[in-house]
């Protein structure tokens, strides 16, 4: 068949062919910039304000949404403390909101299973229950009630949970950390009368010197590593002290390595030191401090060599440190977490107040003591008692209500977060289990269901608005970025529907956290400069505290210039009668100690990774577990030789009171002897790589004044057959 | 037109791999597939007993993958990055293989190869790089190498630079490390296999019959146009 094509005909099919071609080379050129048009489905529709629900660096975010789902996050490069730099576990929200395996339904505990019920039925449950309990027990009633946090929601949610337990007649509330990490915070409230760091954290570089005693800042915080840079890169001398060489190691120009538990040890030596080579600033001490002669004689019997025996330590390594110190014009000393960690981490606390005190280092720039377990703004106690009245009584620890529980004597307990966060995780399973009725605030299948009577899902942060606070007091401001699937409701919203059914007529009236910012803003002084608009304004927020919108942010040392502390009498007293001397003591349990086991030679320790928070979430992330390989046990390879133990080979952690499995991994970055283990596995974790025993399952409840002990047992490895 | 490159300081890595997991969520990876790394190496010279390294492509000025990919999917850039046509790309794996740094995959699902491409589709929009951005310690440093007013061209300019390549045939990577960087000695030039390389020879053929069809199309194109095919006598029927 002959096709005829006219010439003008033709002449079009050419020029189109040749502008096509012409065109295909010029798409070419556009791939090769490199900046190719966004593929549909990666481009976010819209970008919404908000932070991480996790830890005290508190990084704000946008996060970026599409199809009502967000799909990544970018760090606020405004935020000052953060630089827009995220860690692994923040990103992890993506994945946690939009998880399959969420229960989105409350359930009700019934003698044939779980029942699924509505969130108004469940809301009257509750009611009735608190309703009930106080027409048993009277004004008795203060003690039958506890709530745990953390609610890993926002301040206003603390707030609502807070109003309606004081309404409902109780007192027990178990607050963040209160078990494991408080130490430090309820000394500095003692001892300095303030129960947060004495600093912020961007004055680290003003330091001469830098003490991280056991703070593992960039495996625990990693983005306040970006702190450590800037200190490094500005000549700041920093010392660590940990019995494990880590990713802070890289940051640090030395590192002491004594047995876990000495640090206040070392700290007692240094004093004794300062003290002896004249180094102690005898005018500040009498200004500002009490009882000296006392800590005098507290510290008399530690020279270097009796702190050397004690933490391990060569005397010359311990001299050196000591010199270093008492020759700084300028030191901060980073508490680290762990040293709450242990019995007698309170003596720790002290000692190491202690020894920046005779040097002068507590008050002005470069000076201080910094935690990441603090940094609450003040208030929150003020506005619940003006709202709903004083508190009928004092609150417990843990450990007591632990006691109350194991007497039938708790009603009602809403349980917010892991009980495997504390020790002796099988005995609080039990506890639990003689509560009249546990309500638990969670997200997905945990074992915190072994012991729920009833169930309401609860939203992960980016399905509210509300606001938050760092560890530099710095409240800042989250909007609602996605809806929350079927019944899933925040806290807020949850505490103030139960309020509203046992007191109509006190609860507070609001509709939104917005309305009980206000509320709260109009109700504490010391918040009144900190206004919705400034905090929804900023990338990083307000710093607490801000009487008007133009006070001066109070950043950098909290103690006046003179160096006089926040106590009533302005001065820091070494030797409170209520703590009494100070005097240190192995950990209970510890291999070292006087209550040793012989079968239990090795010191166990167990830490956050960078993976990791709380048992509950973190655990529940592909996005995570892909960067873990199971429980394993961090050991020298001198230690596992003596034990015919081999690099990767199975193993079993023992201690007097359990076993678990894990997976020996040899580095010589641990001290001989030692046996460090991740803190946060969960035997419920749908991913084996996160999947295990929880550690706390074979600890005994040993505790101090404050804080539970969850290192320093003496524990042993055998190989698995 | 800009020459983008990555300069990394290891000393300021602590492998927290907050980069890892950015790059995946905003490019939209599956978990357990990665377009960057930190490389962990015992280092007993380290202070934390561990020499961290970053990495991704390291975007070669002689990419082999370029060489090996049948199709052309793979090309390298004006501005110096190497990327993937994924409508081209026939999954093959030619270019995952002879790598030396091990910095493409075969996606499961889309079959097709995928590696970094310094976020491309965001840089679109304004944004740095998902891993730089989300690096707390500004580990990873990307810009424009021929600005001299870009913060990698003026850390480029003032820091020893160390290139981690293989020890022979050096595809000369422009991913770069500031200072000293260990380990040097990972990468491996890497043959491409036998079948592959036979896909390559047949996919030059197929090229080959490709441009003797256009030659034919070419032929025909000139002669429609010297003799279109309508100029002959007309039909007397249809001029009616």
């Amino acid at each position: 068949m002959k096709t005829a094509v006219s010439r003008r005909t033709f002449i079009k099919l050419g020029v189109t062919s040749v502008s096509g071609a012409l065109l295909s080379e010029s798409g070419t050129d556009a791939r090769a910039m490199g900046t190719a048009s966004v593929p549909p489905n990666l481009a976010p529709e819209r970008s919404v304000k908000s932070y991480c629900p996790f830890c005290q660096v508190r990084c704000t975010y946008q996060a970026q949404i599409r199809d009502g789902k967000i799909v990544s996050l970018i760090g606020e490069s405004g935020n000052r403390w953060t630089g827009g730099g995220m860690c692994p576990k923040c990103m992890s929200i993506v994945e946690l909101v939009n998880s399959p395996r969420r229960i989105t339904e409350p359930r009700l505990r019934t003698a044939s299973g779980w029942q699924t019920i509505s969130y108004a039925a469940a809301v009257d449950l509750v009611a009735e229950k608190l309703t009930a309990a106080r027409a048993k027990h009277g004004p008795a009633v203060a003690q039958r009630l506890a709530l745990t946090a953390p609610l890993w929601d926002c301040r206003e949610s603390e707030l609502a949970a807070l109003m309606t337990l004081r309404l409902a007649g109780g007192v027990n509330v178990m607050h963040s950390g209160e078990v494991c990490i408080s130490t430090a915070s309820s000394m500095f409230s003692t001892l300095l009368g303030t129960g947060n760091s004495t600093t912020t954290v961007n004055q680290i570089v003003n330091a001469a010197t830098v003490v991280l005693f056991g703070a593992n800042i960039s495996e625990t915080y990693p983005p306040y590593s970006r702190w450590l840079d800037k200190a490094r890169a500005a000549g700041v001398n920093i010392l660590y002290v940990d019995c494990r060489k880590t990713q802070t190691s890289g940051f640090c120009s030395r590192q002491l390595m004594p047995l876990p538990g000495t640090d206040g040890v070392l700290a007692l030596g240094a004093v004794k030191y300062f003290i002896d080579s004249g180094a102690c600033d005898q005018d500040y001490v009498a200004r500002t401090t009490t009882g000296f002669d006392t800590l005098t004689k507290d510290v008399a019997g530690y020279d270097p060599a009796k702190v050397a025996s004690l933490t391990g330590l060569s005397p010359a390594e311990i001299e050196d440190f000591y010199r270093t110190l008492a020759a700084s014009r300028r030191t901060i000393v980073w508490l680290g977490g762990s040293l709450s960690r242990y019995a007698g981490g309170s003596t720790t606390i002290r000692a190491i107040i202690a020894m920046q005190a005779v040097l002068n280092n507590l008050a002005g720039p470069g000076k201080g003591l910094l935690t990441m377990e603090g940094g609450k703004p003040e208030g929150e106690d003020e506005f619940i008692d003006h709202v709903c009245g004083p508190a009928p009584g004092s609150g417990v620890n843990f450990r007591r209500l632990l006691a109350a529980m194991k007497k039938d004597a708790v009603d009602v307990l809403f349980l917010n977060s892991s009980y495997r966060r504390y020790p002796d995780g099988n005995g609080v399973r039990e506890a639990l289990k003689s509560v009249g009725f546990v309500v638990h605030r969670g997200f997905f299948p945990t074992e915190e269901l072994d012991v729920t009577h009833l169930f309401v899902p609860a939203t992960f942060s980016p399905e509210s608005q509300g606001s938050h606070y760092g560890a530099e007091k710095q409240v800042v401001w989250r909007d609602k970025c996605v809806d929350a699937p079927g019944s899933c409701v925040p806290d807020w919203q949850f505490y103030r529907d139960v309020g509203r059914k046992i007191a109509p007529d006190r609860y507070p009236k609001f509709d939104s956290p917005e309305e009980l910012f206000e509320l709260f803003r109009q109700t504490v002084p010391s918040w009144r400069g900190i206004t919705l608009e400034r905090l929804k304004a900023s990338p990083d927020g307000v710093v607490w505290p801000a009487e008007s919108e133009d006070a001066p942010e109070r950043t950098g040392s909290l103690f006046p210039e003179d160096g006089r502390m926040l106590t009533a009498n302005g001065r820091h007293d070494f030797a409170p009668k209520m703590l009494g001397p100070i005097v240190w003591s192995p950990p209970k349990g510890s291999p070292k100690g006087p209550d040793r086991d012989e079968k239990y030679p090795l010191i166990l320790i167990q830490g956050k990774i960078v993976t990791q928070w709380q048992q509950t979430l973190t655990n529940f992330a592909a996005s995570l577990a892909q960067f873990s390989s199971g429980r394993y046990v961090l050991l020298h390879p001198d230690t596992a030789r003596g034990l015919g133990i081999g690099q990767g080979e199975e193993v079993l952690l023992e201690t007097a009171f359990g076993s678990v499995e894990a997976r020996a991994e040899l580095a010589g970055t641990i001290l001989p002897g030692v046996v460090f283990t991740p803190s946060h596995f969960a035997g419920s974790s749908p991913f084996p790589q996160t999947r295990s025993t929880p550690i706390n399952d074979i600890l005994p409840n040993y505790w101090d004044r404050v804080s539970a002990q969850f290192n320093g047992l003496g524990c042993t490895l055998k190989k698995r057959t | 037109m800009a020459r983008y490159v990555m300069a990394v300081d290891t000393s300021r890595c602590m492998n927290c791999r907050a980069c890892i997991l950015a790059c995946q969520q905003r490019n939209g990876l599956r978990y357990g597939y990665y377009r960057n790394w930190v490389r962990r190496t015992p280092d007993a010279g380290s202070p934390s007993g561990f020499a961290f390294q970053p990495g991704s492509c390291m975007q070669c000025e002689n990419p082999p993958c370029v060489a090996a990919c049948p199709t052309l999917a793979t090309y390298k850039g004006k501005d110096g990055v190497v990327r993937v046509d994924k409508e081209r790309c026939i999954g093959c794996g030619s270019c995952v293989s002879v790598c030396p740094y091990g910095a493409r995959y075969r996606d499961p699902v889309l079959g097709v190869a995928d590696k970094c491409d310094y976020c491309a589709p965001s840089r679109a929009l304004g944004l740095e790089p998902a891993c730089v951005q989300a690096c707390a310690t500004r580990a990873r440093i990307f810009g424009d190498a021929d600005d001299p007013n870009d913060p990698v061209a003026k850390i480029l300019a003032v820091r020893k630079v160390t290139r981690v390549e293989p020890p022979e045939h050096s595809p000369k990577p422009t991913q770069v490390y500031l200072g000293e960087t260990k380990p040097t000695d990972w990468p491996r030039t890497t043959a491409l296999a036998a079948p592959l390389a036979m896909m390559h020879v047949v996919a030059g053929a197929v090229r080959w019959l490709g441009a003797l069809s256009l030659f034919g199309v070419v032929g025909v194109f000139l002669k429609e146009l010297v003799l279109p095919s309508g100029s002959g006598p007309r039909d007397p029927d249809k001029t009616a």
